[in-house]
C-alpha cells in the first residue's frame, strides 16, 4: 500500500538531486544507476531508455528502490513501479527535468540528444516503504 | 563491461564518499542503503550490525552492487559479498577513520557498537560499469 512521505522528506526530495535506482535482473546483481527525477504528489517520476537494463528489469519484476543522499542525511523509497508507455507523457516528463536540472541552454542540448535515441519511457514509483536520515 | 578499476577509479573510491549497497530482498525486490566502506585491494569493505536488515540479506543471497556518485561522475561494482566477523572492531574503526576521527568511533563503539554484533560485508569486484572516468 502507498504511503505518505511526509513534510521533511518531501521537502528533501523537491530539491534538484541525483537518485540511485535499483531494479533487480532474474539472475546477477542488482542494477544500480545514478538517475534524475521529479515529484508527482508523493510518486518519484523517472526517465528510463528502452532497451536499457533497468527497464527490461521492471518489466520482469515491478519493484523499484531509490535512493536520495546528501552527504549524511538520506532518504530511502521502496515499492512497486509502473512503466507508462505514452511518448507525450516522457516528452513532458524529459523537459521537466531539463528545466529542473540544466540551464536552458543545456537543456536544449540535452532533449535534442535524448530524442535521438532509441526513445524512453515514464516510470512511476509508488513508495511503500520509507527509511530516512538526518532529514 | 570492464572487470578492473582504474587508477583514476581507485582515487575517486580512496576519497571519503558515502556509497550506496544494494542487494536483493526475499521478495525479489532491492534493498539500497547509504553506507561508509573502504576499497582495500578489490574488495569493497562495508561494516553492519548482524541485526540489519541487509546482513539477513546478504546471508541468505550474497549478489550485490554498489554505487559511488558525484555529479556527474559514477561508479556501480558489482559481485557477491562474502561476510566476516568484526568482534575485535578493528574494520569498522579502520573503515570508520576515513570518515571520522578516532575519538568518535571509540565513543560510537562504547554507546552502540560494542553492544552489537558486528559484521563486515566484503564485496569482491567483479564487474565495472562507469560514467565520466
Amino acid at each position: 500500500m502507498a504511503i505518505e512521505l511526509g513534510e521533511n522528506a518531501r521537502r528533501f526530495l523537491q530539491q534538484p538531486r541525483f537518485a540511485v535506482v535499483g531494479t533487480n535482473p532474474a539472475d546477477g546483481p542488482p542494477q544500480l544507476s545514478v538517475v534524475w527525477y521529479r515529484m508527482d504528489g508523493d510518486h518519484l517520476l523517472f526517465v528510463f531508455s528502452r532497451g536499457s537494463a533497468k527497464e527490461k528489469n521492471l518489466r520482469r519484476a515491478p519493484y523499484l528502490s531509490a535512493c536520495v543522499e546528501d552527504g549524511y542525511r538520506y532518504v530511502t523509497l521502496s515499492g512497486l513501479a509502473v512503466i507508462e508507455e505514452d511518448e507525450g507523457t516522457t516528452r513532458a516528463l524529459l523537459r521537466d527535468l531539463a528545466s529542473r536540472y540544466l540551464t536552458p541552454a543545456e537543456g536544449k542540448v540535452w532533449l535534442a540528444s535524448d530524442e535521438n535515441s532509441g526513445g524512453s519511457v515514464t516510470v512511476r514509483l509508488s513508495p511503500e516503504h520509507i527509511v530516512t536520515y538526518g532529514i | 563491461m570492464a572487470t578492473e578499476l582504474t587508477a583514476a577509479m581507485r582515487e575517486f573510491l580512496g576519497e571519503a564518499r558515502i556509497g550506496v549497497v544494494a542487494g536483493i530482498k526475499e521478495d525479489g525486490s532491492p534493498q539500497l542503503t547509504p553506507i561508509w566502506f573502504l576499497l582495500e585491494g578489490d574488495e569493497i569493505l562495508i561494516n553492519t550490525a548482524r541485526e540489519r536488515a541487509k546482513s539477513r540479506i546478504f546471508e541468505r543471497e550474497p549478489r550485490a552492487s554498489f554505487c559511488v556518485f558525484e555529479d556527474f561522475r559514477y561508479l556501480t561494482l558489482s559481485g557477491r559479498v562474502t561476510i566476516s566477523a568484526d568482534s575485535d572492531m578493528a574494520d569498522i574503526k579502520r573503515i570508520g577513520l576515513r570518515y571520522k576521527p578516532m575519538e568518535f568511533l571509540e565513543k560510537r563503539i562504547r554507546d552502540q557498537w560494542g553492544g552489537q554484533q558486528r559484521i563486515t560485508l566484503h564485496l569482491k569486484i567483479e564487474h565495472v560499469v562507469s560514467s565520466g572516468f
